[in-house]
C-alpha cells in the first residue's frame, strides 16, 4: 500500500515537472509584437533602413543639450533676439539665471551622470 | 450521509484495514451508532446543515430540519461539528450514545476558517499572518467597489479613496509598499483567479475577503505576492434548504459642502484690487517701470474682478464695469449690485462698480447634484448530498454628486458543485459583469493634478460670472470650454463613456484517490472588454470665445485575456496525534491585452455621436498586441501539527515567467511555525489557563517576488519585454520611422521580499477578547531600479537590480465580547479596533558616488549643528524621505517700518523682483534659520510627511433582541496636506480666481489689523508659494495637519425573530432584515478642507458623497 501511495506521488511529480519543461518552451514563446528583434532589424532592407533613421533620431536629444547648454550659454544670444514672445525656458540659459534654486536642466541633462 | 453511504461496505472494511495497519496503536473498536442535536447556544433553535465529520477520517454527515444526526462512531474519535458563521466544536466520544450540541456564534474569533490560497485553514491552526475582514461591513452599505470594504478593517492596508467617482477603485498600499515612493498594492485574487483589481466584483456576491499578509503566507502565490494578496471569495450554496435572498437598497448620496467658505462678489472685488495695488507698490519699489504699467493696465484687465471694456456688454464673460452714462440703468436692476471702492493707483479716486454676483453656494449647486442609488441583489443557494450551487444576480445604479458622474452594473456569480459518483467533486464558476462608467464632463478632475482639481477650481470662479444674458435671461457658455463653463450650457456637450465587460469562468475538478489523498485540477480564465468612447458636440469655447465646431471623436477598445491552468495532489493524514497534509502542483498562467483606437473629427453634425460621421482622421488609428505574459509555477504547501499544539507550515512556489530571459525562474519558500501554548499540559494546568483561553505565538519568514514595480508615475517600471534585447520605434525622423535598439539588460532578476513576522494570538476570558499581534521586518532587495546613465551612451536610463528597501511596523487588532448576551433576547456588544504603523527605510541604494548614495535629497540648515545638512530623498541606512516636506517658514508679519529696517538685508531668493531685497509691510517675516542674510532653499524647516505614521479602525456592533446597531470607523494619523482651494486662493496664481474668506484678514493698508500675509494679485509677493505658479511650495505655515476620524459607518437594522416570523409568515419566510445605514458621514479633523484622505496634495477633487441608504434583506 505504501509503495503505491509513494508510486502516486511520484507519477505526481513527474507529470508536473514534465509540465514545468513544457513549460519553459511556451515561457520562450512570450517575443516581443511591437518592435523588431536583432534577427529582423538586419534582414531586409526596409527594417535597416528603420534602424539608420532610428539612430539619427536618437542621437537629438543629446545634441539638443549641447546646444542648451553650450551655444545657448554663450554670449551670441541677449535680450532682443528674439521677434517674437522670447522662449522662457531658454531665456535661464542665455541671461545665466543658474543657480542652486534655480536649475532650468536636471543633472546637466544627464551629460555628467 | 452515513460510512454505509459512502464506501460500499467491502471497501470500508478495506480503508480500515489499511488505516489499522498503518496506524497500530491507534485502538479498535466496534463503531456504535451515536445520535445528537444541534442548537443555536444563543436562540436555543435547532440547526439544520450542520456539518458533523470525525476528525482525520471523511466520514461525517450533516444535520437534518431538526438539527438532528445520527453517526457510527468509536471510543475516542473526535466529532467536529461546524457551520459557517459558528463557532467549530470538537467532541470527544467517550461512551456516549447522544449528544445535545450547542454551536456559538463566532463573533470573528479565533475559530473562524480562514482561506489562505489554494485552500483554507482553522485561525486556529494558522501560523502565518492573516487578516480576515469582518463581514459586517459587507452587509449594509451599498458599495460600488469592493475595495471601500477594506478601510480601516484591515491593519497592513492603507486604504484611500481619491474620488468620488462611483465604482472608482480606492489606492490600495500594503505594509508601506515595497516601492521607495510608497506604492506597491496586494494581488487581487477572485475565487482562485487572479483578477486585474477589484472592480466590478458584486460586494453583494462576496462570502469572505482575506488578507494574506505575512511572506510565508504569500509565498504560495511566489512571484507576486510581494505586497501581500487579497482573497475575494464568493458565496457557495450551503447543504439544507435551498433559499431565495432578495435585497434591495435604495440610497441618497447627498453633496459634501465644502467647508472652506470663499468670499463674496464684493470682498473678491476690494480685496483683487487691493492685491493689485499691492503688486503695484511692490513694483515700484522695485523701480520696475514695466511691471508698474502692466499693474495699472490689469485693472481693466480681462480678469472676473478688472473693469474690462468687454464686461459692460449683456453677455460679457464676466459683469464687473464702472458706472457710466451708457449703464446707469443698471443702478436700480435688482441683478445688479453697487460698490463704492478707492482706486488702487489714485488715493484720492473712488471708483463706482457695478457687478453681478454668484455665492458659493450657487456655484456648488451648479456642479454637484444630490444623486442617487439603487441596487437589486437576488441569490438563489442551496444544497445536497449530490451538490450544491449558489446563483447571485444584482444590479447597481449610482449617480453620482458631481454632474455627469455616474455608474452602472450588472453582475452575475454563480457557482455550482456536484459530486459526481463516489470520489469526483466538480465545482464550476461563471461569473460576468456589465459596467458603463461615465465620468463627469468636467474634465478638470482628471487625474487630480494640481491644476486640476475640480471643487477648487469651479467653485473658485469669480463670483462676478455672467452667466446668464443681462437682458435676455439667456444662457451664456461661462468662463471656459471645458473646465470652467456653465454646466447648464455644457453639460450635453460632451459624450464619454466607458463600458466595461468581464466575463470569467472556472472549472475544479477534486478526485479523491484513497481516504486522504486528493487529486486537484483546475482551469479557469477571464475575458475582458474596455471600450471608451467620446465624442465632443460643436460648443462656444466660453462666453465671447469662438465657436469649436472639431466635433472630436475617438474611441479605445482593450481586449484583455488571461487563463489560469493547474494540477495538484493533496494527501491529508492523521496518525496519532501527528496530522500531515501536503499539496504539490503546478500552475500555468497567461494573460495578453490588446489595444485598439483612433480619433477623428470634423462631422458636419452632433447627431452621430460616434467616429463613423467624422472626416478625417487625427493621428494614426492604433491596434496592438501591446501585452502578453506567462509564468509557471511549480507550487507546494507542507502542513505538520502535533496535537494541535506545534504547527507547521510550509509554503513554496517555483516561478517561471516570460519578463525575465537570464534569471527566468525564481524559488520563493515561506516556512512558518505556531505554537498553541493553550494546549500544552504546563500552561493548560496553570493557573493562568483560567484567565487566558488561547495563546498562540507565531513566527514566520518568507520571501516573495515582484516583477512589476512601479516608477513614480504609477507606471510599471519594465514592461513586458524589457530583458529581450530589441528594436523599438523611436518615432518619426525626417518623416521616416525610426527603430533603434534599446538597451537591454538580460540579466534582469526577481525583485524579491523577504518577510520576517512575529505573531501572537491570544484570546482572554473564555476567548471573549481576542488580540491578534504582528510586528514584521520586510526587506524588499534587488529592486528594480531605473538608473540614470549619461546621455553621450545615446541612452536615459539603465534597468538593474539595485538598493534595498525594508518596511518595518507592527499590526494589532483586538475584538471584545464586551456584553454577552444570557438569553435569546439579551443584550449584546461586541467592539473591535485596530491599529497599524509601519515606516520604510532605504538600506541600499546604488552607488552614485555621493555621500550615502543619496538621491533626491535636499540641503538644509540644522541650527543644532550648525550647518548644512542632506536631509529627505533617499539616503542609504536611514528612513526614506520621499514623502517629507521641507518648506521655508514665517514668524509673523511686517507691521511696522521698524521690523522691515531690522531685517533691510534679508535677500529672499524666491522674490521675482530685480531687488530681492525688497519687503512691504505685511508681507511674511521670514526665518533666516542660518542668518547669513538670504532666504532660500537652506532655510527651509521640516514640516512632516504627506504619509500616515499610524492607521487604523474600530467599530462597535451593539444587538438588543432583533435590533442592532452598528459603527465602524477608520483613521489616519501624523501626516499633512497642503490644501490647494486654500492656497491657490490666497495666493490668486490664477488672476480669476475668488479666495477663501481668509483673504480679508490679510495685512493691508486698508486692512493694518490684518494678521495674514499681504495678498498679492497673482503670487507677486510670493507670500503662500514659493514659485511662480504654485504648486506644493507653500510655506510651513500652511501645510495642515490631516490627522482624521472617519465616521465611516453607521447602521441601524432589524431582523425579525424568528417566532415571529413563524406566526406571520407560517415559516415561508426565513429571516428578513431592514436597515438603515449612513456611509462616509463625516470626517472628525481640523483639515479646513473636504477630502482629508488624499493626504498631502489636496487639489480639491470630486469629493466622496455623503450616503444614507434605507435596504431590506429577505430569506425565503
Amino acid at each position: 500500500m505504501k509503495t503505491y501511495k509513494l508510486t502516486i506521488a511520484f507519477v505526481g511529480c513527474l507529470v508536473a515537472s514534465s509540465g514545468l519543461f513544457s513549460c519553459k518552451e511556451q515561457l520562450q514563446e512570450v517575443i516581443p509584437q511591437t518592435s523588431l528583434n536583432q534577427s529582423l532589424v538586419l534582414s531586409d532592407a526596409n527594417a535597416a533602413l528603420t534602424l539608420y533613421t532610428g539612430v539619427y533620431s536618437s542621437f537629438r536629444t543629446y545634441h539638443s543639450t549641447l546646444f542648451t547648454l553650450g551655444e545657448m550659454r554663450s554670449d551670441i544670444w541677449a535680450d532682443g533676439l528674439f521677434t517674437e514672445s522670447e522662449d522662457t525656458g531658454l531665456k535661464q540659459y542665455w541671461s545665466h539665471n543658474i543657480s542652486a534654486t534655480n536649475v532650468p536642466i536636471d543633472n546637466w541633462g544627464g551629460s555628467t551622470t | 450521509m452515513s460510512l454505509r453511504s459512502i464506501y460500499p461496505n467491502k471497501y470500508r472494511r478495506y480503508v480500515l484495514h489499511i488505516v489499522c495497519w498503518l496506524v497500530a496503536f491507534s485502538a479498535w473498536a466496534q463503531p456504535t451508532p451515536l445520535s445528537g442535536t444541534v442548537r443555536d447556544a444563543r436562540t436555543n433553535e435547532t440547526l439544520p446543515g450542520v456539518n458533523i465529520t470525525i476528525k482525520g477520517t471523511t466520514r461525517g454527515t450533516v444535520t437534518n430540519q431538526d438539527g438532528q444526526f445520527t453517526l457510527p462512531v468509536r471510543k475516542g474519535d473526535i466529532i467536529v461539528v461546524s457551520l459557517i458563521s459558528m463557532s467549530t466544536q470538537e467532541v470527544v466520544i467517550d461512551n456516549h450514545t447522544a449528544l445535545d450540541i450547542k454551536l456559538a456564534e463566532s463573533a470573528k474569533s479565533l475559530d473562524e476558517v480562514v482561506v489562505v490560497g489554494y485552500g483554507q485553514q482553522s485561525r486556529k491552526t494558522l501560523t502565518g499572518s492573516v487578516s480576515t475582514i469582518d463581514q459586517t461591513v459587507f452587509k449594509s452599505v451599498p458599495r460600488t467597489n469592493v475595495g471601500t470594504a477594506l478601510q480601516g478593517t484591515a491593519p497592513g492596508l492603507r486604504v484611500q479613496q481619491t474620488t468620488g467617482q462611483p465604482g472608482s477603485t480606492p489606492t490600495i498600499v500594503f505594509r508601506g509598499g515595497t516601492d521607495f515612493n510608497g506604492s506597491g498594492s496586494p494581488l487581487v485574487v477572485l475565487d482562485g483567479v487572479i483578477v486585474p483589481s477589484l472592480f466590478g466584483i458584486n460586494m453583494e456576491d462576496v462570502e469572505s475577503i482575506d488578507l494574506l499578509k505575512d511572506a510565508a503566507s504569500a509565498a504560495i502565490y511566489g512571484a507576486r505576492a510581494s505586497n501581500g494578496v487579497i482573497l475575494v471569495t464568493t458565496k457557495k450554496g450551503k447543504k439544507g434548504r435551498t433559499s431565495v435572498t432578495y435585497s434591495y437598497k435604495r440610497a441618497n448620496n447627498y453633496i459634501r459642502r465644502n467647508p472652506l467658505q470663499y468670499m463674496s462678489a464684493e470682498d473678491y472685488i476690494v480685496w483683487n484690487r487691493r492685491g493689485l495695488a499691492s503688486r503695484f507698490a511692490a513694483a515700484q519699489a522695485d523701480n520696475n517701470t514695466a511691471e508698474m504699467n502692466n499693474a495699472r493696465n490689469q485693472l481693466t484687465g480681462a480678469w472676473g474682478w478688472g473693469v474690462n471694456s468687454g464686461w459692460t456688454a449683456p453677455d460679457g464673460k464676466y459683469s464687473t464695469q464702472l458706472v457710466s452714462n451708457s449703464n446707469r440703468n443698471l443702478l436700480t436692476d435688482p441683478q445688479y449690485h453697487l460698490l463704492l471702492d478707492k482706486n488702487p493707483f489714485n488715493a484720492s479716486q473712488t471708483d463706482s462698480l457695478l457687478y453681478r454676483s454668484i455665492s458659493q453656494r450657487q456655484l456648488e449647486d451648479l456642479i454637484l447634484q444630490q444623486g442617487t442609488l439603487n441596487e437589486h441583489y437576488l441569490n438563489v443557494s442551496g444544497g445536497n448530498d449530490q451538490g450544491n450551487f449558489s446563483l447571485g444576480v444584482g444590479s447597481i445604479s449610482d449617480v453620482g454628486t458631481l454632474i455627469g458622474s455616474s455608474l452602472s452594473r450588472m453582475n452575475m456569480n454563480f457557482n455550482g458543485g456536484l459530486n459526481v459518483g463516489k470520489n469526483l467533486v466538480v465545482n464550476l464558476n461563471i461569473s460576468g459583469y456589465s459596467a458603463k462608467t461615465t465620468p463627469s464632463y468636467l474634465s478638470a478632475d482628471g487625474g487630480g493634478g494640481v491644476g486640476g482639481g475640480i471643487v477648487q477650481r469651479f467653485t473658485g470662479i469669480a463670483p462676478t460670472v455672467r452667466l446668464t444674458n443681462d437682458l435676455t435671461g439667456a444662457e451664456l457658455p461661462g468662463v471656459d470650454g471645458s473646465t470652467l463653463g456653465n454646466p447648464t450650457y455644457f453639460r450635453d456637450k460632451f459624450y464619454n463613456q466607458t463600458l466595461e465587460q468581464r466575463y470569467s469562468g472556472g472549472l475544479n475538478l477534486e478526485y479523491t484517490i484513497l481516504p486522504g489523498l486528493k487529486a486537484l485540477a483546475s482551469a479557469s480564465g477571464f475575458y475582458r472588454y474596455t471600450t471608451n468612447d467620446s465624442f465632443t458636440k460643436a460648443y462656444i469655447n466660453g462666453t465671447g470665445g469662438a465657436l469649436v465646431n472639431t466635433r472630436n471623436a475617438s474611441f479605445t477598445n482593450q481586449r484583455a485575456s488571461q487563463y489560469t491552468y493547474n494540477a495538484f495532489l493533496q494527501y491529508t493524514k492523521d496518525v496519532g496525534k501527528h496530522t500531515v497534509s501536503a499539496l504539490a502542483g503546478g500552475e500555468f498562467f497567461e494573460s495578453r491585452v490588446y489595444d485598439y483606437g483612433a480619433t477623428a473629427n470634423l462631422a458636419a453634425t452632433d447627431f452621430i455621436p460616434w467616429l463613423s460621421a467624422s472626416t478625417a482622421a487625427v493621428g494614426v488609428p492604433t491596434s496592438s498586441f501591446s501585452s502578453w505574459q506567462r509564468l509557471a509555477s511549480v507550487i507546494g504547501r507542507f502542513n505538520y501539527t502535533f496535537a494541535n499544539t506545534y504547527l507547521l507550515n510550509i509554503n513554496m512556489r517555483y516561478d517561471g515567467t516570460s519578463k525575465l530571459i537570464t534569471n527566468q525562474y525564481g524559488f520563493f519558500p515561506g516556512v512558518s511555525l505556531g505554537w498553541n501554548m493553550h494546549y500544552a499540559d504546563f500552561f493548560a494546568n496553570s493557573f493562568l489557563r483560567r484567565y487566558v483561553s488561547t495563546l498562540k505565538p507565531r513566527i514566520s519568514f518568507g520571501e516573495n517576488g515582484s516583477i512589476n514595480p512601479l516608477n513614480s508615475a504609477g507606471q510599471p517600471l519594465i514592461g513586458d519585454y524589457a530583458t529581450i534585447p530589441q528594436y523599438g520605434s523611436v518615432g518619426t525622423y525626417n518623416g521616416q520611422p525610426g527603430f533603434a535598439a534599446g538597451i537591454t539588460n538580460t540579466n534582469l532578476k526577481w525583485e524579491r521580499a523577504n518577510t520576517l513576522n512575529f505573531g501572537l494570538d491570544v484570546g482572554l476570558l473564555n476567548n471573549r477578547v481576542t488580540v491578534i499581534a504582528d510586528y514584521f521586518i520586510r526587506n524588499v532587495y534587488d529592486k528594480i531600479t531605473s538608473l540614470t546613465i549619461p546621455a553621450w551612451t545615446g541612452y536615459n536610463a539603465y534597468v538593474t537590480n539595485l538598493g534595498q528597501l525594508q518596511n518595518r511596523g507592527i499590526e494589532l487588532e483586538i475584538r471584545a465580547n464586551v456584553l454577552k448576551p444570557s438569553s435569546a433576547n439579551g443584550v449584546s456588544w461586541t467592539v473591535s479596533a485596530n491599529v497599524f504603523h509601519v515606516k520604510n527605510f532605504a538600506k541600499k541604494l546604488p552607488n552614485n558616488g555621493l555621500d550615502l548614495n543619496r538621491q533626491g535629497a535636499v540641503q538644509i540648515f540644522d541650527p543644532g549643528q550648525n550647518k548644512l545638512v542632506w536631509v529627505g530623498g533617499l539616503q542609504e541606512g536611514k528612513r526614506v524621505g520621499l514623502d517629507e516636506i521641507y518648506a521655508p517658514i514665517y514668524d509673523g508679519i511686517y507691521t511696522s517700518q521698524a521690523q522691515l529696517d531690522e531685517r533691510a538685508n534679508l535677500w529672499n531668493s524666491y522674490l521675482p523682483y530685480t531687488n530681492k531685497r525688497i519687503k512691504l509691510l505685511g508681507d511674511a517675516r521670514w526665518r533666516d534659520t542660518d542668518k547669513n542674510d538670504t532666504l532660500d532653499y537652506r532655510d527651509n524647516v521640516y514640516v512632516g510627511r504627506t504619509t500616515p505614521t499610524i492607521q487604523g479602525g474600530f467599530s462597535s456592533n451593539l444587538s438588543w433582541k432583533g435590533f442592532n446597531l452598528y459603527g465602524q470607523f477608520d483613521y489616519s494619523l501624523g501626516f499633512i496636506i497642503a490644501n490647494q482651494s486654500y492656497l491657490r486662493g490666497m495666493s490668486q496664481v490664477q488672476g480669476s480666481q475668488n479666495g477663501p474668506i481668509d483673504v480679508t484678514n490679510t495685512w493691508s493698508p486698508e486692512n493694518p489689523t490684518g494678521t495674514l500675509p499681504r495678498y498679492y494679485w497673482a503670487n507677486y509677493g510670493r507670500n503662500y508659494f514659493t514659485d511662480a505658479g504654485g504648486s506644493t511650495t507653500p510655506p510651513a505655515n500652511f501645510w495642515q495637519k490631516g490627522d482624521y476620524l472617519a465616521m465611516r459607518e453607521v447602521t441601524l437594522s432589524y431582523d425579525m425573530p424568528a417566532k415571529l416570523l413563524e406566526r406571520v409568515a407560517r415559516n415561508r419566510v426565513k429571516s428578513l432584515r431592514v436597515f438603515l445605514t449612513g456611509s462616509n458621514l463625516v470626517y472628525f479633523t481640523g483639515y479646513n478642507g473636504t477630502f482629508p484622505e488624499v493626504g498631502g496634495n489636496d487639489v480639491g477633487r470630486f469629493p466622496l458623497p455623503r450616503t444614507a441608504t434605507l435596504g431590506a434583506t429577505i430569506s425565503l
